[in-house]
């Protein structure tokens, strides 16, 4: 009498861990896609402002010709964020471009001409829009990965997770300059 | 193997754990795996399908339709070689049918029933076994059966289906069968209603006219219930004298005896009649005023001109592609898929974004007050206070603070109706004037998404001529059909000189008129009141709820909890974002969702309405406070 209800318990178990383990796979699943998905926005974004870089050092060198060395840092920033492919080298490319984009925006206030031109402050503009989605899709970006960085470290979800190889996905933080205080100096 | 089979069956009748188990596992055995099976099997060609196709869609979906008729066209030709299809009437249970019969009787003093069959019969194809059926009350005994003079085994079986199984593995063709066996007691000694008349097709003579030596009074038999399409002859031989004076008296007991029938000696009657399957319409169509004659099966010619597949499969992608342009005069469900978006879509305001996703109205209220105290036009002084959760401290206060003509027209318009020309106003005694504002916002918001295409403004007419052209293709359709194969031989290929056949190839032409009214029947219903434009805003309002959600609700209930209204939270209220949000904003100022009230509501509606929408008593609570902002 005991053998059977041990095998009908033990098939019955079985068919509901077995449920469970497709549920929750499925759902990791949908989870790391969201992250891509939002990532591969992050990127479009990205390459948006990449396109955008070029024309602002061609128009600054029209004005401001003898300030080669910013507008090198700045292509070359450009050119190292532009090979980076994961987040983590993402956000190291993005502070030294930021770094470098902010110099270029300090030496361009030195020339109102530059400053006046209506090709430039076209640029600026671009640029703000596109830091502005930007930013809302590093947000987006950085709340999917906290779902599913918090579904695959708890439990029972993380046995899952660890069985069927899904990693750890990385946040796309801000650039290091943002987040340090200004400091001011009389 | 049978013994064993037995004792595994007591032992698990004795174990029901165990039987559950086995039942359970038989059910996932026989049930679960075939459908996972036929499920992937699907979803694996529908991927292929749908990769593979160009296109927009409408050209996928007249595609598809096609693809579906083709499959439909294989399933007649597959189903006509095995049953009856579906949807087509016939006489005859299988595709065979019979050319001539002579039934020879010989009625034996016992009451028994000797007959010797000879019938030819073509079958339109192999089959495993031709069946003579029988009444189930009368088991025979065959005596002998040939096929083309060759003498072939037979059984006789009593079942669902009795009769005599003349010969297995018959390949199709013509096949002269000769076929005798004996009824045992097919006379009975008493008739109830001696006048009664016979059913057609059934053999019944009743004998207390004549002077039989036997108390016999009715004999019963049956011919071939198949098609026949030519010549039947019936010789009774009964065991007494038989006097038939006239025909009339003939088929006073033979209901199907025609002109020919005769009196062959004083003991011997023989019947005849010539068959024909008519060409009938089906029992449905058949109460249609089918004009007399158009039904006749000699109006028909065989070996007439192209396939019927012709004349289907163009109905059919005409159905088809007046299904998909009805659906695509409104929204393709699916089109667009769940993606994230960072602002808006269209700039829409959040009322409108709530009414295309269809929220509540009150979340609709909520979305209003909040983009109010977004815009620092009201003050919600009700979100610095702890609530108590009891009535008497429902003391929340709107205060407008600026001009409210800086929102949107409909939001705006909501609150100068709340205002009602008055410097100050408490929501707690607006009563019923509160319910008709929140509706009229509705209507306002769903006003301005018809004016800007997103939601369909032709809905019912479509649907009504929809519904129009249904009717008109599943009444109409089949008359027509009928009208041309009757009065225009070449309408549709006939190969065989069967009626059957004939009738068979009108089938399904009817059957495509049915689908075609059926599919645009339901197009014509499905007529969705969003328009693609709507249905794809739609779509990117949800994206930006799911932006909500993911990057900016911490955000939102952080500042919400602390007294502030960012400007993302009316649009957090309407999409309904969080839970937790919507309803402490909605117990706020709660609003009667509906008229009849079916669904509970929060807040004022549901203390002011009762289930059938009459407001029974005034507000309980007091929900807040309209002071100053623009007299309406």
């Amino acid at each position: 009498m005991t053998a059977p209800i041990v095998v009908g318990a033990s098939v019955a178990l079985s068919l509901v861990l077995l449920l469970w383990f497709a549920l929750t796979y499925n759902r990791l699943v949908r989870l790391r896609h969201r992250v891509r998905d939002a990532w591969a926005d992050v990127d479009v974004v990205l390459k948006q402002r990449y396109d955008l870089i070029p024309n602002l050092v061609t128009t600054v060198k029209g004005y401001a010709a003898h300030e080669a060395a910013v507008l090198d840092a700045v292509s070359r920033a450009r050119a190292a964020a532009l090979g980076a492919t994961t987040p983590l080298e993402r956000t190291q490319a993005e502070g030294a471009l930021e770094r470098s984009l902010r110099s270029l925006f300090a030496v361009s206030e030195a020339y109102p001409t530059l400053q006046a031109s209506a090709g430039f402050q076209q640029l600026m503009t671009a640029l703000a829009e596109t830091e502005s989605t930007l930013q809302s899709a590093r947000r987006y970006y950085n709340g999917t990965v906290r779902d599913y960085n918090t579904a695959r470290e708890t439990l029972p979800t993380n046995i899952i997770a660890g069985v069927a190889g899904f990693h750890a996905e990385s946040m796309f933080e801000a650039a290091v300059p943002e987040r340090s205080a200004p400091r001011v100096a009389f | 193997m049978n013994d064993d089979i037995r004792l595994a069956i007591d032992w698990l009748m004795a174990h029901p754990v165990a039987l559950i188990g086995v039942v359970a596992a038989v059910f996932v055995v026989v049930t679960v795996v075939p459908l996972l099976a036929l499920s992937l099997v699907f979803h694996v060609a529908g991927r292929t399908i749908a990769g593979g196709l160009r296109g927009g869609p409408w050209l996928r979906g007249v595609t598809i339709v096609a693809l579906a008729a083709l499959l439909l066209g294989g399933l007649h030709l597959w189903t006509t070689r095995t049953s009856t299809p579906l949807l087509i009437y016939s006489e005859g249970p299988a595709p065979q049918f019979v050319e001539g019969a002579v039934y020879d009787l010989t009625l034996e003093p016992d009451g028994s029933l000797l007959v010797t069959e000879e019938f030819t019969v073509t079958l339109a194809r192999d089959l495993r076994s031709p069946f003579r059926p029988l009444r189930r009350d009368q088991p025979a005994t065959v005596l002998a059966l040939s096929d083309d003079d060759r003498p072939i085994s037979a059984q006789a079986w009593i079942g669902p289906q009795s009769g005599i199984r003349l010969g297995t593995g018959v390949t199709g063709g013509r096949h002269r069968y000769r076929l005798t066996y004996r009824l045992p007691a097919t006379t009975k000694p008493a008739m109830k209603q001696p006048e009664r008349i016979c059913p057609p097709f059934s053999a019944c003579t009743y004998l207390t006219d004549q002077r039989e030596p036997l108390p016999v009074q009715r004999v019963s038999w049956r011919p071939l219930p198949w098609p026949v399409a030519g010549e039947m002859v019936v010789r009774w031989h009964f065991p007494h004298p038989y006097q038939l004076e006239t025909l009339a008296a003939l088929n006073a007991r033979f209901t199907w005896a025609e002109p020919g029938s005769r009196q062959v000696d004083d003991r011997t009657v023989e019947v005849r009649r010539v068959s024909a399957v008519p060409v009938t319409p089906p029992p449905w169509l058949a109460t249609l005023a089918i004009p007399e004659g158009m039904t006749e099966a000699g109006t028909l010619r065989p070996d007439a001109g192209a396939s019927w597949m012709v004349a289907v499969l163009p109905l059919l992608a005409l159905a088809g592609a007046a299904a998909v342009r009805l659906r695509m005069g409104g929204a393709p469900a699916g089109l667009a898929t769940l993606k994230a978006e960072y602002q808006p879509p269209d700039g829409l305001p959040a009322t409108a974004l709530g009414r295309l996703v269809r929220a509540r109205r009150p979340a609709l209220v909520a979305a209003v007050l909040a983009a109010a105290a977004s815009q620092g036009v009201m003050r919600v002084d009700a979100l610095h206070r702890p609530r108590t959760g009891l009535p008497d401290q429902h003391d929340d206060e709107f205060t407008v603070t600026g001009s409210i003509e800086t929102l949107p027209a409909a939001e705006a318009l909501f609150l100068r109706r709340l205002l009602h020309g008055r410097s100050a106003v408490r929501l707690s005694q607006l009563e019923g004037r509160l319910y008709e504002a929140t509706e009229q916002l509705e209507t306002d918001v769903q006003r301005a998404l018809v004016a800007g295409g997103y939601f369909n403004r032709r809905r019912e007419v479509q649907r009504m001529a929809g519904v129009a052209l249904a009717f008109a293709l599943g009444i109409g359709g089949p008359y027509v059909t009928f009208y041309l194969v009757n009065r225009f031989p070449t309408f549709l290929p006939v190969r065989h000189g069967s009626p059957a056949e004939r009738l068979g190839f009108t089938e399904p032409v009817l059957a495509a008129w049915v689908l075609a009214a059926l599919i645009v029947l339901f197009a014509a219903l499905a007529v969705p009141t969003i328009t693609r434009k709507g249905a794809m805003t739609r779509s990117r309002a949800r994206g930006f709820a799911e932006y909500l959600r993911t990057a900016e609700l911490s955000r939102i209930e952080h500042a919400a909890a602390e007294g502030h209204a960012p400007p993302l939270l009316p649009y957090a209220l309407a999409l309904d974002v969080s839970r937790e949000l919507t309803e402490r904003w909605q117990a706020l100022a709660g609003a009667p969702d509906n008229r009849r009230g079916r669904r509970r509501t929060l807040g004022l509606g549901e203390a002011a309405f009762g289930d059938d929408g009459i407001l029974r008593q005034p507000l309980l609570m007091t929900a807040g406070t309209v002071q100053g902002g623009e007299p309406g």
